[in-house]
């Protein structure tokens, strides 16, 4: 435990200092944790696109790629998680082949949470899912400038209640194509 | 230290104080009575003076007959007047006038009688801005430490969240979606000057002023991850202050602005981080293995935070000098979004939906009944 908190301290420790050293290049990621595996292998972060010319709360069609023929429309996620799941997977592999099929769209991504967590940490939580979705598809593919991404936390749940399946209903991203011009 | 926090358990755990607890934690205040206080506003300014003093933790609000001090006076709608007299002797100790709405001289009245008779700092005097979803729409609200004086401080009809009051009272920072995008926006609140700071790509969330009023510390997701950043209250070009591949949030400054303490769950789930702005972040040692939402005493001695134990959120306390921290709260309750007073001592919290005051001392705990049945993410002025 010790000897890990001190790994972790000089890996966050030496990043930092590489951060403001003002280094240009792209820095690996520095995590410790083992939940990765079998993950596309990102390696560096990638900065976010500017935003586009669309309103996330009106301009998003979600319902195309959550119709029953695609059903790759939201992405679930465990407890505090941003690991894409094995069983995620497949839904995001169907999402890169539309967007190649779709060279002019864009897709948003808007990560969201379950209640329980605290609510700053769940809107950094629910850009983090977002992100990940990102890097998931663009480790297949898919334009860096093509997938936007979004959080609204706990805000917007998918289904109410206290309940462990309303939880899991509610930590999820919701993938969404951009119909406002570009 | 320890019987004070298991006393303070027990009169979390409890509605109605515990008789024996009582004693030991009302040794050492000083016994006052509020006398009827006469003028139109007098029943209503004795009401809420008897509270103020009451929650001072500083001062035992009794009858007349154990009182050392006796306080009376006169309350008009614009102003109250009033003595403080030992019981003793009649000797004044105190002879003001306060020319101002009552509600607002009541409360400065309440701060000096803490000061002269106790030498502590007086709380009353707090404003405290909350999130609340009454209109259907999470907004900003404002309320004096008592609950009363409720003002709805924002109408967008989006999600207005994470607000955070600057020291001296002056600005207010907090997240908006009213673009559609979460961006982070400055309130001037004397003139009501709204202007948006932080809307880079991505999540903009949780601004903390530092102490001086002239920066935040923000959570930005721009470069690919959500990370912490500190920038001009005008905005300007952030400077980037943690680099993982978790998810860190909540920032929150030391009381001489020299350093950070944010969650982080690169690691697992979020632990507390403490981080001079130059760089090395330091895990902080809590105990508790989900650790959220820091506030930084004013004293610099002491952080307070969520903590989530068997699925309730509980506020503990981390003593920084000791490295030691302790709950202020337990039960099946969730508390939540612990903010400090200026006297280093309360904490506003979130408890199931409405807003109390946490004595960390005691344990005792007030609820701040503002007519409000969701009130989340208290700040308040210092």
């Amino acid at each position: 435990m010790k000897r890990l908190d001190l790994s972790l301290s000089c890996v966050i420790g030496a990043a930092v200092a590489l951060a403001l050293s003002g280094c240009k290049s792209a820095q690996p990621y520095a995590g410790v944790d083992g939940a990765t595996g079998g993950e596309v292998d990102y390696t560096a972060m990638q900065s976010l696109p500017e935003r586009g010319n669309f309103n996330p709360d009106t301009d998003v069609d979600y319902g195309t790629l959550r119709a029953p023929d695609m059903n790759c429309g939201i992405i679930f996620f465990e407890t505090d998680s941003s690991t894409i799941g094995g069983s995620e997977r497949a839904k995001l592999e169907k999402v890169a082949g539309w967007m190649a099929k779709h060279p002019d769209k864009q897709i948003l991504v808007a990560g969201h949470t379950d209640e329980r967590g605290s609510l700053g940490y769940n809107r950094s939580l629910g850009e983090r899912r977002s992100i990940a979705v990102r890097d998931y598809l663009l480790g297949l593919g898919a334009g860096r400038d093509r997938v936007y991404t979004h959080s609204y936390g706990e805000e917007r749940p998918a289904a109410q209640g206290a309940s462990e399946s309303a939880y899991a209903k509610n930590r999820r991203a919701e993938i969404g194509i951009v119909v406002a011009k570009r | 230290m320890k019987r004070f926090g298991i006393l303070g358990l027990v009169l979390g755990l409890l509605a109605a104080p515990v008789a024996q607890a009582q004693v030991v934690v009302k040794k050492g205040r000083v016994r006052v009575s509020v006398e009827a206080i006469k003028g139109p506003s007098g029943t209503e300014a004795a009401s809420v003076l008897r509270g103020d003093l009451a929650r001072s933790g500083a001062i035992e609000v009794v009858p007349a007959d154990q009182a050392e001090y006796v306080v009376g006076g006169t309350a008009v709608a614009g102003a109250v007047s009033a003595v403080v007299a030992a019981a003793a002797d009649r000797k004044e100790v105190l002879n003001e006038t306060y020319t101002k709405a009552w509600r607002r001289a009541t409360h400065e009245l309440a701060d000096e009688i803490v000061k002269r008779l106790t030498g502590q700092i007086g709380i009353a005097t707090t404003r405290v801005v909350f999130v609340s979803k009454r209109t259907g729409n999470k907004e900003l609200y404002l309320m004096d430490l008592d609950g009363g004086n409720v003002q709805q401080f924002t109408k967008d009809a989006s999600i207005s969240v994470g607000p955070n009051l600057s020291r001296d009272g002056s600005m207010l920072a907090y997240t908006s979606y009213k673009s559609g995008y979460p961006d982070v926006y400055v309130i001037e609140l004397a003139s009501g000057k709204r202007t948006r700071v932080a809307a880079f790509p991505g999540l903009n969330s949780d601004p903390a002023f530092s102490p001086d009023g002239r920066t935040l510390a923000l959570t930005l997701s721009k470069d690919g991850n959500p990370e912490i950043y500190h920038m001009g209250v005008a905005g300007g070009t952030p400077t980037r202050l943690t680099r993982t591949r978790g998810t860190e949030a909540s920032p929150c400054f030391s009381p001489d602005g020299q350093r950070l303490v944010y969650s982080s769950d690169d690691r697992g789930a979020p632990q507390l981080y403490v981080q001079p702005l130059r760089g090395g972040a330091e895990r902080l040692n809590t105990g508790v293995l989900y650790a959220t939402e820091p506030s930084w005493s004013p004293d610099g001695k002491q952080i307070a935070f969520n903590a989530r134990v068997s699925g309730i959120f509980q506020i503990y306390v981390h003593d920084i000098a000791t490295s030691k921290s302790r709950s202020l709260t337990s039960g099946g309750v969730d508390s939540e979004d612990p903010a400090w007073c200026r006297d280093s001592r309360h904490l506003v919290v979130s408890r199931n939906g409405k807003l109390a005051l946490l004595d960390s001392l005691t344990g005792e705990s007030y609820v701040l009944e503002n007519g409000f049945g969701d009130s989340t993410e208290p700040s308040c002025t210092q």
